[in-house]
């Protein structure tokens, strides 16, 4: 499973729509096999969701996203986790383990909402995105 | 912070909030708890890019630049992205925190939801975007999958649609989404001037070009420079100015009138017309060779009747949005308003349903539209609320699918894709709500509703 993952400061990026970098790790039966870098700063939105479906990312970890951004990344069948806000290490830890629970490292304001996601929508009343075929 | 602290940062109107030097908020006022739609207790200690979540938090701080250089920073326009994925527009002033010794201990950031005010801009020029587009119907789901790919080629776009389908949302939605956002994007109605104006409007002219023509006048062409032009209603182009346009795409140069210098420009054209295109080519009145250039990419925007399922979704959006603008608390629509709509076929298409919910908001004050508050035309001849067989959400939706499927000639596949649900649901529905099919079908089930 490849996962993007946008970060700042070594944590996950506030807001994905307008991230300057993601990390990108490939994880394999509990492991990570490998974490690459690159840069998205000043990517439009389309630009985002084809540099993620060009790496082939599977899943996209991150924090605030927009309706409108949640819906292209959803529209290249790319699952996503939102509003995610935590050390990238902890995050690539715990999808090592397994993944990331409906109320694990939430963001402030999802308190009592969970994470699911609402149609195509990135609110976090609404859950995890459709989950790209490997 | 004391307790009088804290009873004066609640009653301020504009959201407040202080960070220490660590960058953890340390309060969170009233206001700001309603702006963000995060409680005080969630916001206190989080890191504040993780809590007020703005797009330019990242690369271009206010806070930071504060901090940084001891100035304070006035009424900056920002963008956050709220719990419910909805960006909103705030204008945000900070300062720096000092302690009895004048030692910095952080800052404090105020800030101003500006949505109303930007929704009131929007309104004034007529400028919506990509999230007013709002759709679960299938064949919409189809167009926002391919709209990043066809926002990032260069291509010509021709969108086709009836009137009020919304087709300058789309067209701004692919420039917005496009590596020219940021840019200009110049809208041209060419159906609105006559054929002598359209064309100085729209390639501009040169000093002396005609008789009023005291000065140079840059036309809409060299305003879209860099971005992209709009060109709506493209089917009432005349040949001479088909021509301009055909010469702009193959060539990428233009000439304003009067001049006899070309004037290269790097602007995408997207064109929109709700005209059979195809069927002027054959009357002679459109030019294939235009028709070709234009229709790179074509986008065919369903009207309103078939994509019904998106009626409740649209009137809730709409009575949103003038709440907001018109300050009230509508709470919806009445069971018997929500069945005219869904059976009104809307020539008008998505403009006229929002033209119902801005007359319905001028009739009713406050609770639910009632259908009293409906222009005259989709009134019952007998007035007032629809009863009687439509008194409850079954009814309606019994009507409904008995609509849809009399318009699809009883074909539950068809009537299935046209409502965007799977043909077993529609069987489901049509059994739990005792619909009785035609003889013909073979399939008929008894019961009462016909």
């Amino acid at each position: 499973m490849k996962v993007a993952i946008p970060i700042w400061n070594q944590r996950i990026s506030p807001v994905f729509d307008t991230a300057c970098r993601i990390i990108v790790a490939d994880i394999r039966e509990g492991r990570e096999v490998s974490r690459n870098e690159y840069d998205i700063g000043g990517f439009s939105p389309a630009e985002r969701v084809r540099q993620l479906e060009s790496l082939g990312i599977n899943m996209l970890v991150c924090g605030a996203i927009s309706n409108r951004q949640a819906q292209l990344v959803d529209s290249m069948n790319i699952a996503v986790i939102p509003w995610v806000s935590a050390e990238i290490e902890e995050v690539l830890g715990a999808l090592s383990r397994g993944s990331i629970g409906e109320t694990d490292f939430l963001m402030p304001g999802c308190r009592g909402r969970g994470r699911r996601r609402r149609g195509s929508g990135g609110d976090c009343n609404a859950g995890r995105g459709r989950r790209r075929k490997e | 912070m004391t307790s009088n602290t804290d009873i004066i940062l609640d009653s301020i109107a504009d959201g407040v909030f202080t960070v220490g030097l660590d960058w953890r908020v340390t309060s969170f006022n009233a206001a700001a708890e309603k702006i963000t739609g995060i409680a005080r207790d969630e916001a206190i200690g989080r890191f504040c890019a993780e809590v007020f979540k703005t797009t330019v938090c990242e690369s271009n701080c206010v806070m930071r630049r504060t901090m940084e250089n001891g100035e304070p920073v006035i009424d900056e326009e920002v963008s956050i992205v709220r719990a419910d994925g909805e960006t909103v527009t705030v204008s945000v002033s900070t300062a720096l925190l000092r302690d009895r010794e004048g030692d910095v201990i952080g800052g404090v950031e105020t800030f101003r939801d500006l949505s109303v005010i930007k929704e009131l801009r929007d309104a004034l020029i007529g400028r919506h975007d990509f999230q007013d587009i709002i759709s679960k119907n299938h064949l919409m789901q189809r167009l926002f999958d391919i709209m990043p790919e066809i926002a990032e080629s260069e291509s010509t776009v021709l969108i086709t649609g009836a009137s009020g389908t919304g087709k300058e949302l789309f067209a701004r939605a692919i420039h917005d989404l496009s590596p020219r956002k940021g840019k200009p994007v110049v809208t041209v109605n060419c159906g609105a001037l006559p054929d002598t104006l359209l064309e100085a409007e729209l390639f501009g002219y040169r000093a002396g070009a005609f008789t009023d023509a005291k000065k140079d006048k840059p036309g809409r062409f060299a305003m879209a420079e860099g971005g992209t032009i709009f060109l709506d209603e493209i089917g009432d182009l005349s040949a001479a100015t088909q021509v301009k346009l055909l010469r702009f795409l193959q060539e990428r140069v233009y000439e304003p009138l009067g001049s006899t210098a070309s004037v290269k420009a790097d602007i995408r054209v997207i064109t929109a017309t709700n005209r059979d295109l195809d069927a002027m080519i054959r009357d002679g009145t459109f030019r294939e060779d235009l028709y070709y250039r234009i229709n790179v990419i074509k986008l065919s925007i369903p009207p309103l009747r078939k994509r019904r399922e998106d009626i409740p979704l649209l009137t809730d959006h709409f009575i949103k949005r003038f709440n907001r603008l018109r300050n009230r608390n509508i709470t919806g629509v009445s069971a018997g308003v929500m069945a005219i709509l869904m059976e009104h076929d809307f020539p008008g298409n998505v403009r006229e349903l929002e033209n119902i919910i801005e007359h319905a908001f001028i009739l009713c004050r406050k609770g639910q539209i009632r259908v009293d508050a409906l222009p005259e035309y989709l009134r019952p001849a007998s007035g007032g609320e629809i009863s009687g067989r439509l008194d409850n959400l079954q009814d309606i939706e019994a009507r409904f699918l008995l609509e849809s499927l009399r318009r699809n000639g009883w074909n539950r596949t068809r009537t299935a894709a046209e409502l965007g649900i799977h043909k077993t649901t529609l069987w489901r529905k049509i059994s739990r709500l005792g619909i009785e099919l035609p003889s013909k079908d073979g399939r008929s089930r008894p019961t009462g509703r016909k």
